[in-house]
């Protein structure tokens, strides 16, 4: 018959370090698969809705209207469906559940402008309908397989005897895209008859906007009432209404083919015998090769950037200073291969980090100096730069 | 001829960690009979399989009960394998099993701290669970939560645990057994704990078959019933041991539960040892359709699982049918003509989980 | 003398699936020490200043609820742990299930996870301690004006 027999256990944790984690007053440590909270990357997001669909809680739900997308955190639970869903993969899921509170968060994320989007709202869990953000479209190289259709969530695809697509239905989720073996699909803004300008326009200040971190574009009006245009150099189009082409004065001009040979595009042509001298609106990219050059001065390209006006610091909030922003996970900006060296992001690059040279080909950004705010890539005229 | 009272029992209570309500018929301190209320955890999820996609109520179905929820999830989408003739990679099958034989392992240790704490004996009831966040701990490195794991998935698993992991795993069991041989010491041997349990809570060999008792309830009089001999997910491979007792009162049903949690180790190092490599989950294309059942062995007893398909992404019916729902007549009978003292050690000797059975 | 230097918790579980409530538990286990702030979890109403509930309500839980929230003398705060407390959680849409605790009673604090972690839960009981105290200055201001 035992007696005491917990005496050994109790004596030898008196005289053992105590077992307790120090909670409040040192910081918790979890490991690294632990299942917190659902972080949302605003720019990888298209609306698709199939998070809400298969969220088994209905705590996601997004208003294609209003271009938002909501989520209750107090009704989150942290199952991690959303994050396998996700087409995009713009959802990851973290260590750290969210904090105690007072009063249940709804969190609300502009993705989208709230422009004239004619998409409906969502009931949370339902599927979305209505136009999505772009909409499939086919080209020569499809063979009817069918392999988009099998894998579309919304079953929007049709193939029997030819291609076809139900875009109310489609969810814009671009899942056919990379199932498609003849790469045949491509998607196409679906934009609502009437509002393919309003749409274009938001589209633009959104794309920018978004990356940039800014919040949205509140049209300025003047004294007289009138509407400031947007400034030009921050649509991401900006190289169509950015600079004009290159224009040649024929009274400097040889026609020595001297640019149309150094043109990395070859966008320009020229003809001695004729005496002609095109340029290539689609191909030329700006660059300004041709005007450093040409040894008769003959080529200017007209600079626009310098009567852009600036805003303000307070008016626009950068990316790293969004909420769930964390400068552990962000990278440093890489160089794509589109990159022309026309050094807008240098001269953008608020802590100036970014050293471009035209003549030697080279782009070097400073570790210590970047900020990680992504101007650079909103700049961009050939959208080349990574975050 | 003395008066019958009748006192309300629960559903608060300290020594309850669950609500359930008894009205129990006393005469003086001796239990006439006992009349039993259930229903304040009942929620219907069943009912939800009408509007999640049944690839979906996986995430419902793992949340039927904290406790046993990662058996819960297995069940579930075994049934729907084994339907929809489903065949999983091995990998996935021994990584199931070795998770199934960690979650006994965490629900046993809780389960003896509960009982600990039923009969005052509270440091027992804090060594037990410091145990136990060991065995939680490395549940939480290898799937993310530590009550809720969400790994599994109808098809396989969607979290992998390498081999580096599965060693470090063991290494951890080790240190765990040699903590719980002390624990285990005092259960066993102690005078104070003996006197709580032995005697109490007969069941005999007979009644615990006409009743329906299943899991340690039947095991601990002297039936060997165990449901992971069926061979599902991985147990086939393995050696399974099935730890019985005739001693029939609570103190057998503490042996065999304590038994388990050795076996339930040894049966991890063994699936670490002999687990292949390979794919985690196989796509599931279709709907289910038509009715299967399988059984499963959850730390309380024997489980099954039922679900019906017919043709659609949505499921005509899932129904579980619990360990403790076949447990509940059992303790009824076996409360009656016992102490008021003793009502805390045999609502808990049965292992309830309220929640399990309510749905 | 301030109250939350010694406050007693009583915990009720609603209709949870019991993770919440392990992990309730589990936060007064040596790991993650409640009691080194002086709290003990008592099982008796009338001794507790924190109601601590888990899992969502129905219509057989809901007096019980109400009971045990009459039955604690004032000041007293109500902690919602686990999503399932407060908004109803994963069952939200179930026949039975009519919503979180605040369907019933007044929450002071909402502790959201499936389940809770003990983290979560003493920063949640940390934020109501502090709510106590408020109420417990109003109250003895003037014990007539109630909370």
């Amino acid at each position: 018959m035992g007696l005491m027999t917990f005496a050994k256990v109790a004596v030898r944790n008196l005289f053992s370090k105590p077992y307790t984690t120090n909670y409040p007053y040192e910081p918790a440590v979890y490991p690294e698969r632990s299942r917190g909270r659902i972080l949302l990357d605003h720019s990888k997001c298209v609306l698709c809705g199939l998070c809400s669909t298969h969220c088994p809680t209905d705590t996601i739900f997004i208003d294609r209207k209003a271009g938002t997308w909501n989520m209750n955190r107090f009704d989150c639970v942290q199952c991690g469906n959303c994050v396998k869903v996700c087409p995009k993969s713009a959802l990851s899921i973290v260590p750290g559940y969210f904090t105690p509170n007072m009063d249940k968060v709804i969190e609300t994320n502009q993705i989208k402008a709230p422009a004239a989007f004619t998409g409906n709202t969502t009931e949370p869990g339902a599927i979305p309908t209505g136009p999505a953000m772009a909409v499939p479209v086919v080209n020569d190289a499809c063979i009817l397989c069918g392999a988009c259709a099998a894998q579309c969530p919304a079953g929007a695809i049709t193939v029997e005897d030819g291609w076809s697509v139900n875009a109310e239905a489609c969810l814009g989720c671009e899942g056919c895209i990379s199932t498609c073996p003849e790469n045949a699909l491509s998607m196409k803004s679906a934009v609502a008859p009437g509002h393919e300008a309003a749409m274009a326009a938001s589209d633009k200040e959104w794309g920018v906007q978004r990356k940039l971190g800014r919040r949205p574009y509140v049209p300025q009006f003047d004294k007289d009432g009138e509407e400031i245009p947007v400034p030009a150099c921050i649509m991401p189009d900006y190289v169509d209404e950015w600079a004009d082409l290159p224009v040649s004065a024929p009274e400097n001009c040889v026609y020595c083919g001297l640019c149309s040979k150094q043109c990395p595009k070859g966008a320009i042509v020229v003809d001695r015998k004729e005496k002609i001298w095109e340029v290539d609106n689609a191909e030329c990219i700006r660059c300004g090769i041709c005007v450093e050059n040409c040894p008769k001065q003959a080529l200017t390209l007209p600079d626009v950037t310098k009567d852009v006006p600036v805003e303000e610091e307070e008016d626009f909030i950068i990316a790293c200073l969004e909420p769930g922003y964390n400068a552990e996970f962000t990278d440093l900006p890489k160089k794509g291969d589109a990159c022309v060296y026309c050094s807008l992001c240098a001269k953008k690059c608020p802590a100036g980090a970014l050293t471009v040279d035209r003549k030697t080909r080279t782009w070097k950004v400073d570790n210590e100096l970047c900020v990680r705010c992504g101007v650079c890539a909103g700049v961009c005229p050939k959208k080349c730069i990574d975050i | 001829m003395s008066k019958k009272s009748v006192v309300p029992f629960g559903p608060q209570h300290p020594v309850l960690p669950e609500p359930l309500h008894l009205d129990l018929v006393l005469e003086d301190e001796k239990v006439v009979d006992v009349i039993p209320e259930i229903g304040f955890v009942h929620r219907g999820l069943e009912h939800l399989v009408d509007k999640r996609d049944f690839k979906d109520y996986v995430y419902v179905a793992e949340r039927i009960c904290g406790i046993c929820s990662f058996m819960h999830g297995m069940g579930y989408c075994e049934s729907i394998e084994y339907g929809m003739g489903i065949e999983i990679p091995n990998r996935a099958k021994y990584l199931r099993t070795i998770w199934a034989e960690m979650s006994r392992v965490h629900s046993h240790l809780l389960w003896l701290g509960l009982l600990a704490d039923g009969f005052g004996f509270e440091a027992l009831f804090n060594e037990c669970w410091r145990i136990r966040e060991d065995v939680l701990d490395m549940l939480e490195a290898s799937t993310g939560g530590r009550c809720i794991f969400s790994v599994n998935n109808v098809g396989g698993v969607i979290k992998d645990m390498d081999s580096a992991m599965l060693h470090g795993f063991v290494e951890k069991f080790d240190k765990i057994e040699r903590d719980l041989h002390d624990v285990v010491d005092t259960f066993l041997n102690d005078y104070t704990v003996k006197s709580r349990l032995v005697g109490v809570g007969n069941l005999t060999k007979q009644a615990a078959l006409g009743l329906g008792a299943c899991g340690p309830m039947a095991r601990a009089s002297g039936h060997a019933l165990d449901m992971r001999m069926l061979g599902y997910a991985a147990y086939g491979d393995l050696d399974v041991k099935i730890a019985t007792s005739d001693g029939c009162d609570c103190y057998a049903r503490t042996e065999v539960r304590i038994q388990e949690i050795f076996n339930a180790i040894d049966l991890i190092r063994q699936a670490v040892d002999k687990i292949p490599t390979g794919d985690l989950i196989v796509p599931v294309k279709g709907n289910p359709t038509g009715e299967f059942m399988v059984r499963m062995e959850q730390p309380r007893g024997e489980a099954c699982y039922y679900t019906k398909g017919n043709g659609t992404p949505y499921l005509d019916r899932f129904r579980v049918r619990t360990p403790t729902f076949a447990n509940i007549p059992a303790m009824a009978e076996i409360m009656k003509g016992c102490d008021v003292a003793d009502i805390p050690m045999i609502i808990l000797t049965i292992d309830p989980c309220v929640s399990c059975t309510e749905r | 003398m301030k109250l939350s230097r010694s406050p007693w918790l009583i915990h009720y579980d609603c209709s949870s699936c019991n993770g919440c409530d392990i992990e309730v538990l589990a936060a007064t286990m040596p790991r993650y020490d409640l009691e080194r702030f002086g709290i003990i979890n008592s099982g008796d109403p009338m001794h507790a200043d924190i109601l601590l509930t888990t899992g969502g309500c129905n219509a057989q839980n809901a007096p019980v609820l109400k009971q045990i929230y009459d039955q604690m003398p004032d000041p007293k705060v109500v902690v919602a742990v686990g999503t399932c407390a407060c908004t109803g959680g994963i069952f939200k849409s179930c026949y039975n299930i009519q919503g979180g605790t605040d369907t019933v009673i007044p929450v002071d604090v909402y502790v959201t996870g499936c389940a809770a972690r003990p983290q979560s839960i003493i920063d949640g009981v940390v934020q109501a301690l502090a709510i106590l105290d408020k109420k417990h200055e109003s109250y003895t201001e003037d014990p007539k004006e109630g909370i």
